[in-house]
C-alpha cells in the first residue's frame, strides 16, 4: 500500500549513528553507568554485600598469612645457612705442600663459596689462648691437634642435602681424616619450611575455589533480582557484554574490597604476633625479626581478590545470559 | 522487508503453532495479524523479533536470512525492531522515564539526546506529565503506552505490537492506531497483532488471517510490487 524506498531507512540509520557519541567517550559513559549499577546493587543488598565481602576477605588472609609466614621462615633459612660451614680434619702427616694443593683444588668447586685454612700450629695456638684443656697439651711433646680447612658452601646455590652431598665428596680426598658438618638443624627447618609451603599451596587453592564460589553465588542471587531487569534489557537490543558489565563490576568490588578486609585482618594479625617475637628474640638475644607486609604482598592480595572477583562474576553471569532463552 | 517462507514452529510439547506460514510485508507497510487466540499471532511476532526460532523454513529481514544471524549479531537487529507486548513488561523499581530510556541506553547514546527522545516518545504517547512516576502507579492502559513509547524510543525501523490495544478502552485504543498509522506516514513498518476486529474494520490496511498456524484468506498481494 505504501512502499517508501528504503533509502529513507538507510540515511535514517546514518543520523542515527551521528547522535551517539563517539566510540571512546560512549565507551567510557557505558562502563561509567555499569559500575553506578554495580554500586546500586551492592547498596542494595547491603548485609549480603557486607556477609561476602568479609568471607572472601577472611578466605583471602588465611593464604596471605601463610604466604608471610613461609617469607619469614625462608629469610631465617638464609641467616642459618650463611653460618654453614664443613670442617676438614686433615690427616697428620699431611705435607704443607699436599695442604696447599689440596686447598687450591677445592677452591675449583663452583658449590665452594670459600675456604679458609687453619694450620696445627695455629689450631695450638687457638687452644692455648683460650686455655682450653689446662696444661695438658704441654705435657704432649708432640702438636695433636690437626690442620683444618674450613669449607663455606655456596649457600645460594645449595639446599642442606645438597651440603651434606658436598661434604660427602670432601671426604673422598686421601688428605681429609674426617669432616664435620652441622645440617640438621638446616635440614628440619629446610623441610618445615617446604612442609609449610606445600600446606600453604593447598589451602590457598581451597579458598580460591571458596571465594570463586562465593562471588559466583552472590552474584547468581543478585541475577535473579535483576532477572526482569536483564530480560527487558536483552529485548531492547542489550548485547550480552552490556548484561554482563554491573556483574563483572560487582564481582570487582567484592573482590577487591575483599582484598582490603584481608589486608586489615593481616595487619591486625601482625601487630599481635610483632611483641611475642620480640620477647622471643630478646631470650635468644639474637636479631631476629618479623618481615611484614611489602608492597608487593599488597598488590598481589588485591590483584587475586580482583582476578577472583571477576572470575566468579564472568561464570555466574554467563549462566545467567544462557539461562535466558532470548 | 520481511519474508516468511513456510515457516514451521513446533513447540517442545509437540504442539504446532505455525504450520507452514508465506508471507511478504513490504518496507514501510502497515499489516494487522488477526485470528483467535491461539492460531500463532505471538508465535510469529516472536519469531521476526528472534525471541524464538523457527522449526523449519526461511524469515528473510531486509534481504538477510535471520538463521544466519549469530549470536553477537541478535541484539544489533532488536534494536531495528520495536517490541510491544499486551503485558507491557516494565521494570517497576524505575521511573517511567528510566523505563522508555532503556533501549537508548542499551545502544550507547548520549545523555542530552536520549532526553530528547524519550520526552518526545513520551509526548506521542501523551504521558509526559507522568514521566517521573513509577510504573507501578499507573493504570493498565497507561503502562501499555509506556511499552509503546519504549518500543518507538530508538526509532526502529519495524514495530512488532501484541495485542497493543488488549488494555485500553475504545477511546484509547484509537488514539494509539492513529499513533500507529503516523509512525507508519513516517515510514515505519509495522505489523499488529490485534482480535479487535471492529476498530481496525475502519482502517484501512491490509489485513492477515491467521488460522491453525496457517495464513487463511491472505491478501498477500498488496504487497507484491515491493521487496
Amino acid at each position: 500500500m505504501k512502499t517508501k524506498q528504503t533509502e529513507s531507512n538507510s540515511k535514517k540509520n546514518i543520523v542515527n549513528r551521528n547522535q551517539k557519541e563517539s566510540v571512546w567517550s560512549s565507551w567510557i559513559g557505558m562502563h561509567k553507568a555499569a559500575f553506578d549499577n554495580a554500586v546500586q546493587r551492592l547498596l542494595l543488598a547491603r548485609i549480603t554485600a557486607v556477609l561476602t565481602i568479609l568471607v572472601v576477605g577472611v578466605s583471602l588472609s588465611l593464604p596471605a598469612a601463610f604466604q608471610i609466614l613461609v617469607k619469614n621462615l625462608e629469610s631465617g633459612q638464609q641467616s642459618i645457612d650463611e653460618q654453614s660451614r664443613i670442617s676438614l680434619y686433615l690427616t697428620k702427616n699431611a705435607s704443607s705442600v699436599d695442604i696447599e694443593n689440596l686447598l687450591e683444588e677445592i677452591k675449583t668447586n663452583n658449590a665452594v663459596q670459600d675456604t679458609m685454612l687453619i694450620s696445627s700450629e695455629q689450631g695450638l695456638k687457638e687452644f692455648q689462648q683460650h686455655n682450653i684443656l689446662g696444661n695438658a697439651l704441654d705435657l704432649l711433646n708432640d702438636n695433636p691437634l690437626p690442620a683444618v680447612i674450613q669449607v663455606y658452601p655456596d649457600t645460594r646455590k645449595l639446599d642442606p642435602n645438597q651440603i651434606e652431598k658436598l661434604s660427602n665428596e670432601l671426604a673422598e680426598f686421601a688428605l681429609v681424616d674426617k669432616t664435620q658438618i652441622d645440617v640438621l638443624w638446616l635440614k628440619r627447618l629446610f623441610s618445615i619450611t617446604e612442609f609449610v609451603k606445600q600446606i600453604s599451596f593447598a589451602i590457598s587453592l581451597f579458598l580460591i575455589f571458596t571465594v570463586l564460589i562465593v562471588i559466583g553465588n552472590t552474584i547468581k542471587l543478585l541475577g535473579q533480582d535483576f532477572h526482569d531487569e536483564i530480560a527487558v534489557n536483552k529485548l531492547v537490543g542489550a548485547t550480552d557484554g552490556y548484561v554482563r558489565r554491573p556483574f563483572l563490576y560487582s564481582g570487582l568490588l567484592y573482590g577487591g574490597l575483599g582484598g582490603i578486609v584481608a589486608l586489615f585482618i593481616i595487619l591486625l594479625g601482625l601487630m599481635w604476633v610483632n611483641p611475642q617475637i620480640d620477647q622471643i628474640a630478646q631470650l635468644y638475644q639474637s636479631q631476629i625479626s618479623l618481615i611484614g607486609l611489602g608492597f608487593s604482598d599488597i598488590l598481589s592480595i588485591l590483584g587475586t581478590g580482583i582476578v577472583l572477583g571477576l572470575g566468579g562474576a564472568w561464570v555466574a553471569a554467563n549462566r545467567l545470559i544462557h539461562s535466558l532463552s532470548i | 522487508m520481511i519474508r516468511l517462507e513456510n515457516v514451521r514452529k513446533r513447540f517442545l510439547n509437540g504442539h504446532d503453532a505455525l504450520r507452514g506460514i508465506n508471507l511478504h510485508i513490504a518496507a514501510a507497510e502497515m499489516v494487522f495479524l488477526t485470528g483467535h487466540s491461539g492460531a500463532g499471532k505471538s508465535t510469529l511476532l516472536n519469531l521476526i523479533a528472534l525471541l524464538e526460532r523457527p522449526t523449519a523454513g526461511k524469515i528473510v529481514f531486509e534481504k538477510k536470512d535471520l538463521a544466519l544471524l549469530t549470536p553477537k549479531e541478535i541484539p544489533y537487529h532488536r534494536r531495528r525492531v520495536g517490541v510491544i507486548f499486551q503485558n507491557p513488561t516494565l521494570l517497576n523499581d524505575r521511573s517511567v522515564f528510566d523505563n522508555v530510556a532503556l533501549p537508548l541506553k542499551v545502544a550507547g547514546y548520549k545523555e542530552s539526546e536520549i532526553k530528547h527522545r524519550v520526552n518526545a516518545s513520551l509526548e506521542l504517547v501523551g504521558l509526559l506529565h507522568k514521566a517521573k512516576r513509577k510504573p507501578g502507579i499507573l493504570s493498565g492502559g497507561e503502562q501499555q503506552r509506556v511499552g509503546i513509547a519504549r518500543a518507538i524510543v530508538s526509532r526502529p525501523e519495524v514495530i512488532l505490537a501484541d495485542e497493543p490495544t488488549g488494555n485500553l478502552d475504545p477511546q484509547l485504543s484509537k488514539d494509539i492506531m492513529n499513533l500507529f498509522a503516523r509512525l507508519n506516514q513516517v515510514g515505519i513498518t509495522l505489523i499488529i497483532a490485534t482480535h479487535d476486529l471492529p476498530l481496525i474494520k475502519e482502517l484501512n490496511y491490509r489485513q492477515i488471517e491467521l488460522k491453525d498456524g496457517k495464513v487463511l484468506d491472505a491478501q498477500v498481494d498488496t504487497a507484491k510490487t515491493a521487496l
